[in-house]
């Protein structure tokens, strides 16, 4: 049974393993699926690589890991071409990563680095004091834009990839929700990746908000029922100061910046008592990145009828697994949950709690999410009439060294993409007047995506009139 | 006929100024055939007149160069070059204008890195963090808003207004008392700002300020010589160098209820050289707040019409928007030594716009009040309706003062009036008012953004 939560917020961060950022937290007082320290992959000359917690909050992952589609299919079966009915083995880590590496064998041992508990003190600290879901995997083996697409959609209409797309046909929860007349709003720190569909750009200034929102929000007690937070995908270009650091967590960007994230998000809702007595936060993350984790993903269900021919996938099997934490005063400390989640489940607990008469069906956000598991078992119905008032408090992690300006990433190429479609929906005269050819760095694309986020939030992108009923 | 199409010309014109620059290809790509489609598109002609009057790094500008003296045409420089961690913003303007006023203005701005404050923004147990990345918490180097940081600028400035318009000192002057003088400044000096705190800016400028006044006039206005003299325009016989030192401070943030609180103050040492009679301290300070006006909705937007969204834009967790409303609190006193007098050309003003380009009293023609002391308050309403089409409304009082006693809070002039705006990101492009209710007559004001200019 799901609690009296009248806020459900969402925290996705991006591509980290279940087992890099949590495996070392199991013990035998705290038995979640985790890591032995015995767990290894073999290399490509056949020596066993073994888990270590000795992973740095930055500097690790350079290049970045694979976590296309193929990627993981090597990473899962540890072949990149399995035979029909084969077993999932999570045996192909480091020779994927050694792909990446250019052969560079010493280089690929890295992709075993997790990290100890005590370097990962918010993210650990939530886990024990409220709920861990240690079932909980990406919707699709691939990268980041298809399993975004799933938290929001349910599906990702058959696609594996990263290519550009307006998304004009896709329906989300935000829709959803909105047509049963239950307010929705993306936070997000500079993009959101849902910006290009229809539906949410008609309603832009209800659907799309900043993290500075939020913060604000809090403080007033004006929170949408569901929130869904994107994190900063890139630092702002400040020459000097690095005042807005990515905080997203995507390798290889450190860490801590993403650490400082969830503070802040939880200590902003613990800081409103409106807010605190009736949320759940949910904080996950979209895919593993292409990072060690020993547990094979489960088989699910096709969402929409829609197939990848290239690469051949019927999306009847999760990704890797990945980090998930619900905190609420519903839920006990020590929570462990061994339910199978994925990104659907998000959907179905929305339309639980907000839609309660009205069971989510196959035909508006996918097969998927209509039977996925909803969050029920996190919660203790013992706190349902008397929601947990003692909010642990710990230190954000502290002072974080600057990061040097980066090329591109694969997700970042694709924002600025995406904001290229949004940005020629505004008049000539408002744009922001920078070529997109000219972006070279994760600095000048998250520069640019903010400029273009500003706008859409201000309402000055171009499309009909507003109305539902126009 | 050829006065509207010219006129629409001018205002196409400087709204394109607007945008950031763009470069040959692209100005080809808009005016020409070279478009991957073959085909126009639907902004064809604006992107096209957008690009020739933002290349980089020289283009076409158009612009007012001061008020009264019409648009300014001629060439523009922007650039921005970043090396090592610092930031180069040269920019430069050669105009004329249409009653052949010019203006020749050079600048260099330099952003160095936060050297107070090197991690600045990265702790996250810092609960006012957010504040350091306040929209709009940013230093304007030669209008263009760049994040906030230490910033040295170098400038020099030559202008030649061939008309301004002078009514007389004090506060009770009459629109028949109009002069027309001519005026000649050159400028130079350099300034440096640095955040002292997440929330608190300082800086310090040093200048020199050359100043020639001559009579001049226009159609059935006469000459500034022949109506005014030392004694009731103090500098109209001599105009001596300034060499001026002023500190500054700006404390800007962002309380719960309102969208923003800023804050700014600056002392100037005005040391006239030659003949210090004409020395003078002169203090400047605003206050401006602005205030989001929100109203809980019972629904979400979906679920009422256009006509009632547009009224009050959807906002998350059912709330709507129904504007903002602004206020700016500003007053200018002088201080004098002796018998010394401040030079009516380095007096502030009310009415329209001043001399830096800010508004004053929106419902009044261009200094038509002019003392040495100033005190005044602006409100605005305004709404943004649909795409980047938005409507305002304006109230302002004021008043001006020929000794620091006799500001108070009676006595104000008063203006109201209404108008529309053209807006991207909470930048307004262009905007178009019309101010009324002086007693003085309607008064249109269209004006520019004046993100480049």
């Amino acid at each position: 049974m799901l609690p009296p939560v009248k806020y459900l917020i969402v925290l996705m961060l991006e591509n980290r393993s279940f087992d890099h950022m949590l495996g070392f937290l199991q013990s035998p007082e705290y038995p979640i699926d985790g890591l032995t320290g015995t767990e290894s992959n073999e290399d490509d000359n056949e020596q066993q690589v073994t888990v270590s917690n000795a992973a740095r909050y930055a500097g690790d992952f350079d290049p970045d890991p694979g976590h296309d589609f193929d990627d993981v299919t090597l990473q899962i079966f540890g072949t990149s071409q399995p035979a029909l009915g084969a077993q999932p083995s999570m045996s192909g880590f480091v020779k994927s990563y050694a792909r990446r590496c250019n052969g560079d064998i010493p280089a690929s041992h890295r992709i075993m680095k997790c990290f100890a508990p005590s370097q990962l003190p918010i993210l650990t600290t939530l886990a024990k004091q409220y709920a861990v879901c240690d079932k909980w995997f990406a919707s699709i083996p691939g990268p980041t834009l298809p399993n975004r697409l799933f938290a929001h959609a349910g599906t990702s209409r058959g696609r594996l990839d990263m290519s550009p797309d307006d998304f004009s046909n896709f329906t989300t929860i935000h829709e959803v929700l909105d047509k049963a007349d239950v307010s929705s709003t993306i936070y997000a720190d500079g993009w959101s990746g849902v910006a290009t569909i229809p539906y949410l750009l008609k309603f832009q200034t209800q659907f799309f908000a900043t993290m500075d929102d939020f913060l604000q929000g809090c403080k007033r007690g004006k929170l949408s029922s569901y929130t869904f937070i994107e994190p900063r995908y890139g630092t702002s270009a400040d020459p000097g100061g690095l005042l807005r650091p990515q905080n997203d967590q995507h390798p290889d960007s450190d860490v801590r910046e993403g650490e400082n994230l969830i503070w802040r998000v939880y200590n902003a809702i613990r800081g409103n008592k409106k807010i605190w007595n009736n949320c759940a936060l949910i904080l996950t993350y979209d895919e593993h990145g292409g990072l060690y984790d020993h547990v094979y993903p489960r088989t699910t269900v096709n969402p929409d009828g829609e197939n990848s021919v290239n690469p051949s996938f019927d999306f009847k099997r999760l990704g890797v697994r990945v980090p998930a934490v619900i905190v609420s005063p519903f839920v006990k400390a020590g929570t462990i949950v061994s339910d199978t989640f994925d990104h659907t489940s998000i959907l179905k607990t929305a339309a639980s709690l907000f839609r309660p008469a009205q069971p989510l069906d196959p035909t508006e956000l996918g097969l998927r999410a209509a039977r996925a598991n909803d969050l029920s078992n996190c919660f203790d119905a013992s706190l349902f009439g008397n929601p947990r008032q003692d909010t642990p408090q710990f230190p954000a992690q502290g002072t974080i060294p600057p990061m040097p300006a980066t090329g591109l990433n694969d997700l970042m190429s694709e924002y600025v993409q995406q904001a290229v479609f949004v940005e020629q929906k505004l008049p000539p005269g408002a744009r922001t007047g920078i070529d997109p050819a000219s972006i070279r760095t994760d600095r000048d694309a998250q520069q640019y995506l903010e400029k273009v986020y500003e706008a859409l939030r201000s309402g000055a992108i171009e499309v009909p009139a507003v109305g539902g009923r126009s | 006929m050829k006065r509207i199409i010219w006129g629409c010309f001018v205002l196409l014109a400087i709204a394109a100024g607007q945008a950031r620059a763009g470069d040959l290809d692209s100005l080809k790509q808009a005016c020409g055939n070279h478009r991957p489609s073959g085909r126009p598109g639907e902004h064809w002609l604006e992107t096209c007149i957008i690009d020739f009057f933002t290349l980089e790094p020289v283009h076409p500008a158009a612009n007012s160069i001061a008020p009264i003296t019409g648009t300014g045409f001629g060439l523009g420089l922007d650039r921005i070059f970043r090396r090592d961690n610092v930031e180069y913003l040269p920019v430069g303007r050669a105009l004329v204008s249409t009653d052949g006023s010019i203006l020749f203005k050079g600048s260099l701005s330099i952003g160095f890195p936060d050297f107070l404050h090197p991690n600045a923004g990265t702790a996250a147990g810092d609960d006012d963090y957010q504040n350091w990345t306040l929209r709009g918490n940013t230093q304007a180097m030669n209008g263009r808003d760049i994040d906030a940081k230490p910033a040295l600028l170098l400038h020099a400035e030559r202008m030649d207004l061939m008309h301004q318009h002078f009514y007389g000192v004090g506060d009770s002057t009459t629109q028949s008392q109009l002069a027309i003088y001519r005026m000649r400044q050159t400028s130079g000096g350099a300034g440096f700002t640095v955040p002292l705190a997440k929330v608190l800016f300082a800086g310090i400028s040093a200048d020199y300020i050359e100043t020639d006044i001559k009579g001049a006039s226009a159609t059935g206005r006469p000459s500034i010589t022949s109506v005014y003299t030392e004694s009731t325009a103090a500098g109209l016989t001599h105009q001596p160098g300034i060499f001026r030192v002023q500190p500054s401070a700006r404390l800007v943030w962002k309380p719960v209820l309102l969208d923003f609180i800023e804050l700014r103050s600056s002392y100037g040492f005005y040391h006239a050289t030659g003949n210090t009679g004409y020395s003078f301290r002169q203090f400047a300070g605003s206050l401006s707040a602005r205030y989001k006006i929100r109203f809980s909705r019972e629904h979400t937007g979906s679920h009422y019409s256009a006509f009632k969204n547009a009224i009050c834009t959807p906002l998350p967790a059912k709330e709507c928007s129904a504007g903002s409303i602004s206020a700016r609190l500003f007053a200018v006193t002088s201080n004098t030594s002796g018998a010394n007098t401040v030079p009516f050309y380095l007096q502030p003003t009310l009415g329209g716009t001043n001399l830096q380009g800010e508004d004053t009293m929106r419902g009044f023609r261009d200094y038509r009040f002019r003392a040495p002391n100033v005190v005044g308050m602006q409100t605005e309403f305004d709404h943004h309706i649909w795409g980047p089409i938005g409507v305002l409304g304006f109230y302002d009082v004021g008043r001006v003062a020929t000794r620091t006693s006799d500001l108070g809070f009676s006595g104000f002039h008063h203006a109201i009036g209404t108008g529309f705006y053209v807006s991207a990101a909470n930048i307004i492009v262009f905007r178009v008012s019309v101010g009324f209710g002086t007693g003085e007559g309607v008064r249109p004001n269209p004006k520019a953004g004046g993100a480049l200019f």
